[in-house]
């Protein structure tokens, strides 16, 4: 008896070490990552032709060397590597130079959560449009609903944010009741539509991921188990089909968080929201190479984050599988 | 449908221009008279009017998807060339070397295309080619990964044996084996690529990153028409609908 339980002690501390082992690596890798894709920019930025001060209004090659000079960018591109690197790790990301003398990491840490609320937010309400409509079509693939639902939900793939967003826009402002003319609800709608116009694709590919995993459950051995219970048909449908679909769909849905990270710099354009999109379309236009960077590794970490948490959310998510799928 | 869908747009693309006159840039001069300066929409002349300048924006709209379809077809073109080549030497390279080409491409694999793109064009400037290069150059990833696990797959079918003990030297096995199962994965992935690059392209036009002037692209039309949406809603409509229509055909393609 005691041979047994030592056994299974130690199976389960090599279970864990080997997940902790697993973990340390994926997050040891975020970093890496995020570094290999900044200097993959480094490296193409350095290559390609071109200078952040060789713009319209700077026409003197002698202040563009000293504006060079006072940037550091006269020296070796390996010397400027380093000397972002340690910025990097110092957390300051180097200094901007379309805000001068403000730290890039100023503006990330005033970017960022704008970004990252409107990302959760976005997918929240894509779920909640993607999910019912999802049950809806499997449950009665023939219903005009359903086939209605399907459509409108196939269409959304082909309306990117920087479609939906002004087009959300044109529509409430072409209402007879003009919200966005009223200073104090203005702006909750534009946040509102923001959210909207960022929500829709996400939707889109919700559904169809949905519709795949609903169609493989209901074709599972134990659904026929759970149709013989007797269960009201809404149970079945939201607690066991779409319940064992959970986990799969975090794990599938993952590399949507890259998609919504882009999204966002139409939906932060129109709807003029100091996010992360906001903040790297901006640097794009004017050149500033430290703030693209600094956001390149944002965009970069929470990319891998998601993808990590959508790997684990599976594993996790087994364990409710169990409970989902009785039998 | 999808064939009828897919060359309409291109009809569009093609002729379309030639329907109102042709110049995206001729000023007509009464048309802006008449209206001191604003927008008007539907008359006869113009199909969908003009702008402030007197641009006639049926002519603007056709040449935006003309250069959306080149800009996103260069594109294509430049990620199938770089992908299969990547592709084929995953497929062949073994040990360091190998593992390194592979890395390299999962990490590029896990970066958003637009972002990198971003921060590209932004410094190496825009114009037709550098914005083709550079959506292609991103996009050749899955492209590359595709040919790489059907390169795999071909080399290790069993027939190859057989044909070998009958004769069968290098290039007739890559003729007959290798190339047509690289080609199909390569077809499959750029067809499942080319709504994405133009997405990716309709966006840095929206940004103002991708064709300079004089060139045009429905993205960039998109954001000049987000400046009008009070008395010109068509200005948006238009373009938007044309994006739709192009998705349509390329993803039902897909």
């Amino acid at each position: 008896m005691a041979g047994n339980t030592a056994r299974l002690g130690s199976r389960r501390f090599a279970a864990w070490s080997v997940w902790s082992v697993w973990l340390m690596w994926r997050l040891a890798a975020i970093p890496f990552t995020a570094f290999a894709a900044c200097g993959l920019c480094f490296l193409l930025w350095h290559w390609v032709p071109g200078s952040p001060f060789a713009t319209e209004q700077l026409t003197d090659p002698v202040t563009r060397d000293h504006l060079a000079a006072a940037y550091g960018l006269d020296r070796p591109w390996w010397v400027q590597w380093f000397q972002w690197s340690e910025q990097v790790c110092s957390g300051s990301f180097g200094s901007s130079f379309q805000y001068r003398n403000l730290p890039v990491a100023v503006l990330l840490a005033q970017a960022w959560p704008t970004s990252l609320l409107l990302g959760l937010l976005a997918l929240v309400v894509g779920s909640a449009m993607a999910l019912p409509s999802a049950v809806a079509v499997v449950r009665k693939p023939e219903a005009r609903i359903a086939v209605f639902l399907g459509l409108l939900m196939d269409s959304l793939l082909c309306v990117p944010t920087f479609v939906s967003a002004p087009l959300l826009l044109l529509v409430v402002a072409s209402t007879p009741f003009n919200l966005l003319a009223d200073p104090a609800a203005g702006s909750v709608v534009e946040y509102g539509l923001a959210v909207l116009a960022l929500s829709l694709p996400i939707a889109a590919v919700v559904f169809r991921w949905t519709c795949v995993e609903l169609r493989a459950a209901i074709g599972a051995s134990w659904w026929p188990a759970i149709a013989a219970r007797h269960l009201p048909e809404q149970r079945r449908w939201w607690r066991y089909a779409l319940g064992s679909c959970i986990p799969q769909l975090t794990g599938t849905l993952a590399p949507l968080a890259a998609d919504v990270l882009t999204g966002a710099m139409a939906v932060e354009t129109v709807f003029s929201l100091p996010g992360l999109g906001h903040l790297l379309a901006s640097a794009a236009r004017h050149r500033d190479t430290p703030v693209m960077l600094g956001a390149m590794v944002c965009v970069v970490t929470t990319v891998m984050a998601v993808q990590l948490l959508a790997d684990l959310l599976p594993a996790v998510g087994s364990r409710w599988r169990g409970v989902a799928s009785p039998a | 449908m999808t064939r009828k869908l897919t060359l309409f747009v291109l009809v569009l693309a093609a002729v379309g221009p030639l329907g109102s006159g042709g110049d995206g840039y001729a000023v007509d001069w009464a048309a802006l008279d008449s209206t001191a300066g604003a927008l008007h929409g539907f008359p006869g002349n113009h199909w969908l009017g003009t702008d402030e300048l007197g641009r006639d924006l049926w002519v603007r709209l056709c040449l935006g998807l003309r250069g959306s379809i080149v800009v996103g077809v260069l594109a294509l073109l430049f990620a199938a060339l770089l992908g299969t080549t990547l592709g084929a030497l995953m497929g062949v390279l073994r040990g360091v070397s190998g593992g390194l080409v592979d890395r390299a491409v999962e990490i590029l694999a896990a970066l958003p295309v637009t972002v990198l793109a971003l921060v590209v064009i932004s410094t190496g400037g825009r114009g037709l080619w550098p914005v083709a290069a550079t959506l292609g150059a991103l996009g050749a990833v899955p492209v590359a990964r595709a040919v790489r696990v059907a390169l795999l797959a071909a080399t290790s079918a069993p027939y190859l044996a057989v044909a070998r003990i009958h004769g069968a030297g290098f290039w007739e096995i890559a003729r007959w084996s290798y190339a047509p199962a690289v080609g199909a994965a390569c077809g499959t992935a750029c067809r499942l690529l080319l709504p994405q690059l133009l997405v990716a392209e309709g966006l840095l036009g929206f940004l103002g990153l991708s064709l300079p002037e004089p060139g045009m692209t429905l993205g960039s039309l998109l954001a000049e028409g987000s400046g009008r949406l009070s008395h010109a809603p068509w200005a948006v409509a238009t373009p938007a609908a044309a994006v739709f229509l192009l998705l349509l055909a390329t993803r039902s393609r897909a």
